[in-house]
């Protein structure tokens, strides 16, 4: 395991977790969530980085969830894995600020992007909870799309 | 032919490099690769600009929040370099690309990148180093 990873993030030292991917600048963690590893999304001020059409460019746990919406992702209550349902997560700081995002797999297990790092799978979300990310703010789920031959995804 | 020695190093404006081995017999071939360090002839402004994009890049890393990027300390000290600091991001950007965009266009007030490359790194740093070279920034 990474310990330069395990630095940010103590609370994966005492859990199960695997990096995924080499480190890359291209893509985010709220890219990664909605399975784009090609752009950058963030409603920053300039319109600089990519976000969805028609969705207010504001740093808003609102602005996120009805970026997600357009994927088709609902609020719900439960980050616990239910057969047929794709689960992302929002976290978000002490002011209530979208910090970071996680997609549920199908093994109930939680794949996350972290920045410019690398993407990793992670047992559990306590292991994002602390200073840098803050806490899980909203639980998205949609309906588990199918799947097609082998991904990255 | 297999190389009798090898030799990595770094150096900086003004020194020479001399390979002298007793062991080498004469005519051997000696493989050297030399690393000219990141440091846009070797300036204050150069040397000011790679203290404080190593310490950002460190302590961003993490971050997905382009504001909470571009707020770190260390940024907006670039940012305040002015237009010294832009041919040091193009050639960073040359080199990696990376989150120097927001940095780019409070310093010079302009935008190449298309909307469609919106989000797309690569795409963006290729804009803003073109921009660069139309004007001289960078060759």
């Amino acid at each position: 395991m990474s310990s330069a990873i395990e630095i940010l993030f103590p609370g994966l030292a005492s859990v199960e977790y695997r990096v995924t991917s080499p480190a890359t600048s291209e893509y985010n963690c709220i890219a990664w969530a909605a399975e784009d590893d090609v752009a950058w999304w963030w409603p920053d001020p300039f319109g600089d980085y990519y976000w969805p059409p028609d969705v207010p460019r504001v740093e808003s746990l609102d602005a996120f969830i009805s970026a997600y919406g357009l994927l088709g992702y609902i609020t719900c209550e439960t980050a616990v894995l239910e057969l047929g349902l794709e689960k992302v997560v929002i976290f978000v700081d002490a002011n209530g600020v979208p910090t970071h995002a996680a997609r549920q797999l199908p093994s109930g297990r939680w794949t996350s992007k972290l920045g410019q790092l690398e993407d990793i799978e992670h047992d559990t979300l306590d292991g994002l909870t602390g200073d840098l990310y803050g806490r899980v703010g909203q639980v998205l789920r949609r309906p588990r799309p199918p799947r097609h031959g082998v991904s990255k995804k | 032919m297999q190389a009798a020695l090898k030799l990595h190093t770094t150096v900086q404006p003004g020194h020479r490099i001399e390979v002298t081995d007793p062991k080498l017999p004469e005519g051997a071939d000696v493989e050297i690769t030399v690393t000219l360090p990141f440091t846009s002839e070797q300036t204050e402004e150069a040397r000011r600009f790679r203290s404080l994009a190593e310490v950002w890049h460190r302590e961003t890393a993490a971050l997905s929040s382009v504001s909470q990027m571009a707020m770190h300390p260390a940024y907006q000290e670039i940012i305040g370099m002015g237009r010294d600091a832009v041919p040091l991001i193009l050639k960073e950007l040359q080199q990696t690309p990376g989150h120097w965009f927001w940095a780019l266009r409070a310093i010079t007030g302009d935008d190449p990148v298309k909307p469609e490359h919106r989000g797309r790194v690569r795409e963006m740093a290729a804009a803003w180093v073109e921009w660069g070279k139309e004007r001289g920034y960078i060759s």
